[in-house]
């Protein structure tokens, strides 16, 4: 089986919402949604206070080449225009938008026919104008990597979600596996590559039987390939040494060694912008904990609340101690559930107070140098060595461990016996010796 | 539901937010337990007054630590997580059977003291606490270090250990087969009839304890395999009458090796990070065992090397680095 | 008897020849040293801070010798020290004024800033306040993860019970290092002859000050009628002080309703 050095499995806890079919949220009254969503320039609004807008009406737009267009995700009455907390930046300029309650589409919404009439450039000003990001986190713009500087071969779908806990691309493949498909053949036809392969981790053996059947079926050009199940599988970087065995150095780029990596869920969406003429205002998030009472896969509209997904799970069974957008390796701990779900949501996880004083017990004692981290960092760096550098406060030492080569999957940290806050570290040496 | 989760009382950290179960303590604990074995085939094979030995020196190790480290220096308690408790266990092993208790107590401050504690604790120390208590015994109370009782008659005349017997009849050289004079078979040296240290009594238990621990990925297999290897094929080509002729299976089951191989060169703390670095570790302990035991001025050599291979392991870590994610 | 005569003699001999040698050797290869490096290098601090640019005091004397750095770049040395290697150097002791600086800290909060939320990860401010925007509901608060004290060469920062940094002025030796590192900015260099100053750097409208802290500067006005010299004035709803026209009367301090005027 196909994988890369280092990682290790990690204990999924996907269990809990694996087997829950996506359900959709109903609509919320009211959404929030941040103007910045992705990486690169944030938007200028071009609607204003008071303003009446539809399901999928673009609310916000920039002129930049790396940027994402924003739509309305409920039709309605623009509130206000104002900071809101946001899940990554804390605190952004957001779209408040009060639902009218019939969710009205906007009139470009129609069905298209005669895909294949379409060409590369028309394709990419339709991703471009559904403001289409890469769905897998990140959140870079997606019409900006589908049309790469240099030649690229290999288009890699990334299905391998390693991340514990979560399991909305794992969904979204067994219930959508034709629109992934067709969004896959529609990103194969702009990119011009005849080799497209999907990874997906070994535990996720249904949705492997069930894309090769519909690839033989339909006789797609798409090999799919498991791969082992350990953390960080489903890190760009590590997803094409495990596939293909090309490693992309630090500080480049995956096409530089000819290939482009998409997530499963970006491809959805690409069927969807396509096909159905749909911008990219809604999207699967799971939701999920031991302490929450009903982990479930759901559809929501960017926008809403986490306070609304948590109350459609029906709450907490205990008294929660952080909730986290994303996963429980590289998520970010929120201070409160007043806040948005943006492009990149991928989960909403909940640790109970228990769980949260269980992981900080003991912190940071001293490095017994036993190596662990040493043996699963997947980019063979020396977290050990970082983290004394930052323990000594000899910060300017750290640069000759090649701090930037870190990926931040959180390997070392989680794998320390000594609890030691080595990724923490290594962030504060790469915000100081930038 | 909305009140709570919007006071202050969800925590906030960076990434990761979930550790793994591993700890220092319960690796260190898991080590002692493995060495409890060997402790027992001792304790049979050499009377009770080895328990007497074992214990005075754990608790020692552990007084000494908590003395200096958390109580003259302040630092939070440090007896938990095992450290001391298995350098003092290791300190016993090392010790003949019939070492005075006042020995023991002796060592184990110095190796906790001035082997660790003035290097500044748990992970600072370069050089295996444990053997350091053993060396400084050796120097400074050889007679007694090296007084190797007979088995379970531990007030009896004292009886070489097979290694100083095989010392002894390499340097006349006339000796063909070295396994017809130690008095003991393979299968003795293997299952624990022998002269020798506490911790030394018997393979087969520290065998045992070192496959849990290697099950367990607490300690990799490839250091002791090098080390232990090596001093196989060192002794096998220069330990005979003429070359290739040397008598290896008696060098690997007699003395500590087994017990410095498995127990204190896979110390994490004083030896290399990486896996390679590690072979490297274990293949210079090798080396300079075999030397020692050949040539040298002992008998025995294993703590020797393990402390010299300590003062290198810097250097192995500075030149062996993993190979960097997308260099050629 | 006859051992111990020839050993004795034999050493005396060795004695003697290597003395003879290193005599030859240091006459030889003698290396000019100004002797005034060593006089300015017993003057200046000796702390090697490195706060000069140079490495060590012993390199920044040797540079004032050679006349390719100025004497203010030491900020540690005092004034006095200042005069002497001035005076040995020979040169006008140009504006020996207040070259000696003290950090003092510029929040007034700490554990009486509101939190937004309880920050539990690397004890560094320089992480936490890049942590979903810091955990002070304002941004301008000391974070209180004490990074000035780590790095303060002088052991003169501790973190009081209170969650903000004390700076020892005994102890501080002004190298700016502490000013360098805090994330919030809010260390600053003081002169040791002005007394007086603002612990607060909030833009904030007085409105919020008193929902966040309740020790801010709320831009009340009160200092600025009080100063006899007209010194302080408000900027960007924050009291300023014209440190160049505080005769050091204290009166702001007394009136201050949220007392974030400080004395040393």
């Amino acid at each position: 089986m196909k994988t890369f050095k280092g990682g290790q499995h990690i204990d999924g806890f996907k269990h809990l919402s694996r087997e829950m079919a996506i359900k959709t949220l109903p609509l919320p009254s009211q959404v929030i949604i941040p103007l910045s969503q992705h990486t690169g320039a944030v938007c200028e609004p071009v609607v204003k206070k008071g303003d009446m807008v539809k399901t999928g009406t673009l609310i916000g737009t920039s002129d930049k080449l790396i940027s994402s267009r924003i739509h309305a995700s409920l039709s309605g009455v623009i509130k206000d225009i104002l900071e809101y907390n946001h899940p990554i930046l804390g605190q952004a300029q957001a779209v408040i938008i009060d639902s009218d309650g019939n969710d009205t589409l906007d009139s470009a919404i129609v069905k298209r026919t005669k895909i294949e009439l379409l060409s590369k450039e028309q394709l990419l000003e339709i991703i471009k104008n559904a403001g289409i990001v890469g769905l897998g986190g990140a959140a870079f713009p997606a019409q900006v990597k589908l049309n790469p500087l240099k030649p690229v071969d290999t288009l890699l779908i990334n299905g391998v979600e390693c991340e514990p806990y979560l399991t909305c691309d794992y969904r979204l493949m067994l219930e959508h596996t034709n629109s992934i498909l067709k969004g896959i053949v529609l990103m194969q036809k702009i990119i011009g590559v005849e080799t497209v392969i999907i990874g997906i981790e070994e535990d996720k053996l249904e949705a492997i039987k069930l894309l090769r059947n519909k690839c033989v079926e339909k006789k797609y050009n798409i090999e799919i390939v498991c791969l082992k199940a350990k953390y960080p599988q489903g890190a760009e970087k590590q997803l094409i040494k495990a596939i293909l065995d090309r490693e992309v150095p630090s500080g480049k780029l995956p096409f530089d060694v000819g290939v482009i990596v998409s997530n499963v869920g970006t491809a959805f969406a690409v069927f969807e912008a396509v096909y159905n003429a749909k911008p990219l205002y809604e999207r699967v998030v799971t939701v999920t904990g031991k302490c929450v009472k009903q982990p479930s896969n759901l559809k929501v509209r960017i926008g809403t609340r986490f306070k609304e997904l948590l109350d459609f799970c029906q709450g907490f069974t205990q008294t929660p101690g952080k909730i986290i957008m994303g996963g429980p390796m590289m998520g970010m701990s929120q201070y409160t559930d007043d806040l948005p779900v943006i492009k990149g949501t991928s989960g909403i996880l909940v640790l109970s107070q228990k769980e949260v004083q269980e992981f900080s017990q003991g912190a940071d004692q001293s490095c017994i140098r036993c190596g662990r981290c040493v043996n699963i960092c997947p980019v063979g760096m020396l977290p050990y060595a970082l983290s004394l550098c930052v323990e000594m406060n000899k910060l300017d030492k750290a640069a000759q461990y090649n701090p930037f080569d870190c990926i931040e999957c959180g390997a070392c940290t989680y794998v320390c016996p000594a609890k030691r806050q080595i990724l923490s570290g290594i962030r504060l040496i790469k915000a100081v010796t930038r | 539901m909305s009140e709570k989760s919007n006071s202050v009382d969800l925590a906030i950290t960076s990434s990761p937010h979930i550790r793994s179960k591993e700890t220092t303590a319960k690796i260190m604990w898991s080590v002692t337990v493995c060495l409890i074995p060997s402790g027992l085939v001792s304790v049979y094979a050499f009377g009770i007054s080895v328990f007497w030995i074992i214990l005075t020196s754990i608790i020692c190790a552990m007084a000494s630590e908590w003395l200096f480290n958390c109580y003259l220096q302040k630092k939070p308690n440090s007896l938990m997580d095992g450290s001391a408790v298995l350098t003092g266990l290791l300190l016993a092993y090392n010790l003949p059977p019939g070492a005075p208790l006042w020995m023991a107590g002796l060592g184990s401050f110095v190796a906790i003291v001035f082997a660790k504690v003035v290097f500044g604790g748990l992970g600072f120390n370069i050089f295996n606490p444990a053997l350091i208590g053993r060396v400084f015994l050796m120097a400074s109370f050889p007679v007694l270090m090296t007084r190797w009782p007979a088995l379970s008659n531990i007030d009896a005349i004292t009886a070489p250990t097979p290694l100083a017997v095989f010392k002894d009849g390499f340097s006349r050289s006339n000796v063909l087969n070295p396994i017809e004079i130690i008095n003991y078979s393979y299968q003795d040296l293997f299952l624990g009839l022998r002269g020798g240290c506490i911790g030394e009594a018997s393979v087969l238990a520290l065998l045992i304890g070192a496959m849990y621990l290697m099950f367990k990925k607490y300690i990799s297999w490839k250091l002791p395999l090098s080390f232990v290897a090596t001093v196989g094929i060192f002794t096998w080509i220069f330990g005979g009458s003429s070359l290739l002729r040397g008598d290896f299976l008696l060098h690997i089951l007699s003395g500590g090796l087994i017990l410095g191989a498995f127990y204190m060169a896979t110390d994490y703390v004083t030896g290399p990070v990486t896996i390679q670095g590690q072979i490297i570790f274990g293949i210079g302990c090798g080396i300079i065992t075999s030397i020692i035991r050949l040539w040298g001025g002992y008998p025995e050599g294993v703590s020797y090397s393990i402390l010299l291979m300590n003062m290198v392991t810097p250097l192995i870590d500075r030149f062996v680095k993993p190979k960097r994610f997308g260099d050629k | 008897m006859k051992a111990i005569i020839l050993g004795v003699m034999a050493l005396s001999g060795l004695g003697l020849a290597f003395g003879v040698l290193l005599a030859w050797v240091s006459k030889k290869f003698h290396v000019q040293i100004d002797p005034r490096v060593e006089k300015v290098t017993e003057l200046l601090p000796g702390v090697n801070c490195g706060a000069c640019g140079f490495a060590g005091c012993s390199a920044l004397a040797e540079a004032l010798v050679a006349d390719t750095a100025q004497l203010t770049a030491c900020p540690v040395s005092g004034a006095d020290s200042k005069k002497q290697i001035a005076q040995e150097l020979g040169v006008c002791a140009v504006d020996l004024h207040n070259i000696t600086p003290l950090a003092v800290v510029a929040c007034n909060g700490g554990t009486r800033a509101k939190d937004k939320f309880k920050y539990q990860g690397l004890a560094d401010c320089r992480v936490a306040v890049k942590t979903m925007g810091g955990p002070k509901n304002c941004k301008y608060a000391c974070v209180g993860q004490g990074t000035c004290a780590t790095v303060c060469p002088a052991n003169a920062i501790s973190m009081r019970a209170d969650g903000i940094p004390l700076i020892n002025p005994d102890l501080c030796v002004g190298c700016t290092k502490c000013v360098a590192v805090c994330p919030s900015n809010i260390i600053y260099m003081l002169e040791r002859e002005k007394k007086v100053y603002i612990k607060c750097r909030s833009r904030d409208k007085g409105a919020q000050v008193m929902k966040n802290c309740k020790c801010g500067c709320i831009a009340c006005m009160k200092c600025v009628k009080e100063c006899p010299v007209k010194c302080i004035s408000i900027v960007d709803n924050l009291a300023v002080i014209d440190h160049a026209k505080c005769i050091n009367c204290q009166k702001c301090v007394a009136v201050c309703p949220t007392k974030c005027i400080a004395v040393l």
